[in-house]
């Protein structure tokens, strides 16, 4: 089996599977976690050596939904039909020409973490913002670049991560990478406009925060520097404890807000487990996926860093052990926000960028750093946001035609 | 023993005996050469054919299109772009090792109190990690609230906060600087075993004639170092070019791509954008780069050094 489970997640991964040997008997279960770049080439050379991984998940929603269109998964309809297509959280799940690929178990989903006490202290309209120019009037009362606090940073880094931001904004203002036909539509005038608050914001950013490597895309906000800023997996709860425990009910989320004529957009993860097409023991491995999606166990993993994901199976927020987690009751109303959030404007937008049509386009546009290469052109170059956007379309109409 | 197996070894031992000294050379030899062909020269070629491929990082059902990845390569911005980095960031990167390695050597080939704890500390940066290096730089000049802004703002050197890692002004000197800091033991510890192999005895006749420090300087101890200077430019530019860590732990090659040098566009491509065989193909360029600027070094100061 192969993931990118984190740390803490990892030791329950370990403990599962020793229980799904005792059940099985004559079953051993080989785990190999990997990070997120590693993920693609290890299961495809280990296809190709002739020893596949069982059972993966590679670690994106993009790379699964990949792995499955270049043949390293097989369908696994029955592990769904045998549960119902119901037990899931019906955004995560989809059908690649009729047939499901992944059994999802949990996700994470973007969100703006924010400080209530300097919005309150700024006396700032407090979020949720209902359209851009409520979140802008409340960057710019929450900037005091004397006091080195900003309202909001604008990362522009250059991996697939910092493009999601640009690339909800966008989607909320009705634009897109790819349309339902599959034709490229990045060149549009909402795009351009999403480009052009991604500037307009830039003026309540620090330029550090341009080029911040993702861990470091949260400290400032526990240091007083940002007011706001953007995740995906949720650590306010292990970030609190282990560097700022006095601000503990001063961070909450909420969604990236949307220019106010369209629902909002959150980008979603959580695709799950697959199974390898050259598999020598489908049976086991399917068994192990199921094992693996219980509910019982999804909370052991989501109970293991608490508050970090949120769970792509039905009723997990109704089990009771779930709650036994001090830290989730500590956090219950901030996580129930997430969970809503997911449920409410979640999408899987690096593959189902169009509800009900996968694309392939649009995650690589994504982890090929097209869209944030918008969002650097207009920032960093001061480029007319038409001109990036008719620029990065073109590049991707070259790329992927 | 059976009298068959005792034939057969002599007639080994025999033919072992009539082979040539070269043909018992290449044989002794031989196990190397295989183990290298499989470790060395095979992953090589077997990139070379990826570079000729269309072929993701899930290598699966790779099509062959030839030189068409070299050609869009050489033909696209983003190559030059990331050209034009990797000399700046070489050529800054080796004039810092080798004036901080010079000078420093020239200061230790001296004898004072503490010196051999002070040639240990001055050796301290090529054992600490690389990412341990580049993370305290970060740290120090951190665009928010590292010590190094400040210091500058108190001492009035700049007004506010300076985004080092993060301005597309200041993000590659700071690279090169991390480099320089980081890579002068290595120059430092050539030129001074150098240093000390040069006789006392000209100084001592430079003396004589009256011939100031800087005289001496240029007129024995540069041309005393030629040979050695030779050999560390040229695998420090060989070494820096290619130099990955300290660029991605750094800046990822940012903001945008004003750090992005050809090692970091192959992994950027190959890993973040699985075109393998893209990737592979502006590493083979890399290399022929290197090639090009090896010969035109070793044209332009190979034999004056010597």
């Amino acid at each position: 089996m192969i993931n990118s489970a984190y740390e803490p997640v990892q030791e329950v991964f370990k403990e599962i599977f020793n229980e799904f040997e005792d059940q099985e008997g004559n079953v051993k279960v080989e785990y190999n976690r990997v990070d997120f770049a590693d993920a693609p080439q290890q299961a495809a050379q280990a296809q190709a050596a002739g020893e596949p991984w069982d059972v993966m998940n590679l670690a994106s929603p993009g790379n699964n939904v990949t792995a499955a269109q270049e043949g390293l998964l097989q369908p696994i309809n029955d592990v769904i039909d045998d549960r119902g297509v119901d037990y899931w959280n019906e955004k995560a799940m989809f059908q690649l020409d009729g047939d499901y690929y992944f059994a999802p178990h949990y996700g994470s989903v973007i969100k703006l973490n924010y400080r209530v006490d300097m919005f309150e202290e700024a006396s700032a309209p407090m979020p949720p913002f209902d359209n851009w120019e409520q979140y802008m009037t409340a960057a710019e009362m929450l900037t005091d670049t004397s006091q080195n606090q900003y309202g909001h940073p604008v990362f522009l880094g250059s991996n697939h991560f910092h493009g999601v931001w640009p690339m909800m904004l966008t989607m909320m203002n009705g634009g897109g990478v790819v349309n339902p036909d599959g034709d490229i539509v990045f060149d549009s005038q909402e795009t351009a406009e999403a480009l052009q608050f991604v500037k307009d914001m830039d003026q309540y950013s620090p330029e550090s925060a341009h080029n911040s490597s993702i861990p470091n895309m949260r400290p400032p906000l526990y240091q007083g520097q940002y007011a706001m800023t953007w995740y995906s997996t949720n650590q306010v709860a292990a970030d609190i404890a282990n560097y700022a425990p006095n601000l503990q009910g001063d961070v909450q989320v909420t969604h990236v807000p949307s220019p106010g004529n369209n629902d909002p957009v959150a980008r979603m993860t959580g695709t799950g487990y697959g199974v390898s097409s050259e598999t020598e023991h489908p049976e086991v491995a399917k068994r192990l996926v199921k094992y693996i999606t219980e509910p019982e166990n999804v909370v052991r993993m989501l109970t293991a860093n608490p508050t970090a994901k949120i769970p792509m199976v039905k009723g997990v927020l109704e089990e009771d052990r779930m709650w036994e987690n001090e830290t989730i009751q500590e956090y219950e109303d901030l996580y129930r926000d997430l969970v809503g959030m997911a449920e409410d404007y979640g999408r899987i937008i690096a593959v189902n960028e169009n509800p009900e049509t996968v694309n392939p386009i649009t995650g690589r546009a994504l982890s090929e750093t097209m869209v944030v290469g918008a969002a650097q052109d207009v920032v960093l170059k001061d480029m007319d946001p038409m001109d990036a956007a008719t620029k990065w379309a073109d590049r991707m109409r070259e790329e992927y035609k | 023993m059976s009298a068959t197996s005792t034939s057969a070894l002599a007639q080994a031992k025999n033919k072992v005996d009539n082979l040539s000294e070269n043909q018992i050379g290449l044989l002794l030899i031989l196990p190397l050469a295989v183990l290298l062909m499989v470790l060395y020269l095979y992953p090589i070629l077997r990139g070379f054919v990826f570079s000729l491929q269309e072929v993701s990082l899930f290598a699966t059902d790779p099509a062959w299109i030839g030189a068409q990845q070299y050609i869009d390569t050489v033909n696209s911005s983003r190559f030059w772009n990331a050209f034009e980095n990797g000399i700046i960031y070489t050529v800054g990167s080796v004039a810092v090792t080798v004036v901080v390695g010079v000078g420093t050597a020239m200061v230790l080939n001296r004898s004072f109190f503490g010196e051999r704890f002070v040639t240990g500390l001055i050796l301290s940066p090529y054992m600490i990690p690389i990412v341990g290096i580049v993370l305290i730089f970060r740290w120090l000049f951190n665009g928010l609230n590292g010590a190094a802004n400040y210091v500058f703002i108190q001492l009035g050197f700049v007004n506010e906060p300076v985004a080092w890692f993060s301005s597309s002004t200041y993000a590659m000197p700071m690279l090169i600087l991390i480099s320089g800091w980081a890579l002068y033991p290595f120059v430092c510890m050539l030129v001074l075993a150098k240093l000390q192999t040069i006789p006392d005895e000209y100084y001592e006749a430079a003396n004589l004639m009256g011939a100031s420090r800087t005289r001496q300087f240029v007129s024995i101890t540069l041309p005393q170092l030629k040979s050695v200077l030779f050999v560390a430019i040229l695998l420090r530019m060989l070494w820096t070019f290619n130099l990955f860590d300290i660029i991605w732990l750094g800046t990822q090659g940012g903001p945008g791509n004003a750090t992005e040098t050809l090692p970091i566009m192959a992994y950027r491509i190959a890993f973040d954008g699985l075109r393998l065989g893209e990737g592979t193909a502006v590493a083979f360029l890399t290399f022929v780069v290197l090639a090009i600027g090896t010969i035109i070094y070793f044209r332009s100061f190979g034999e004056r050094s010597a």
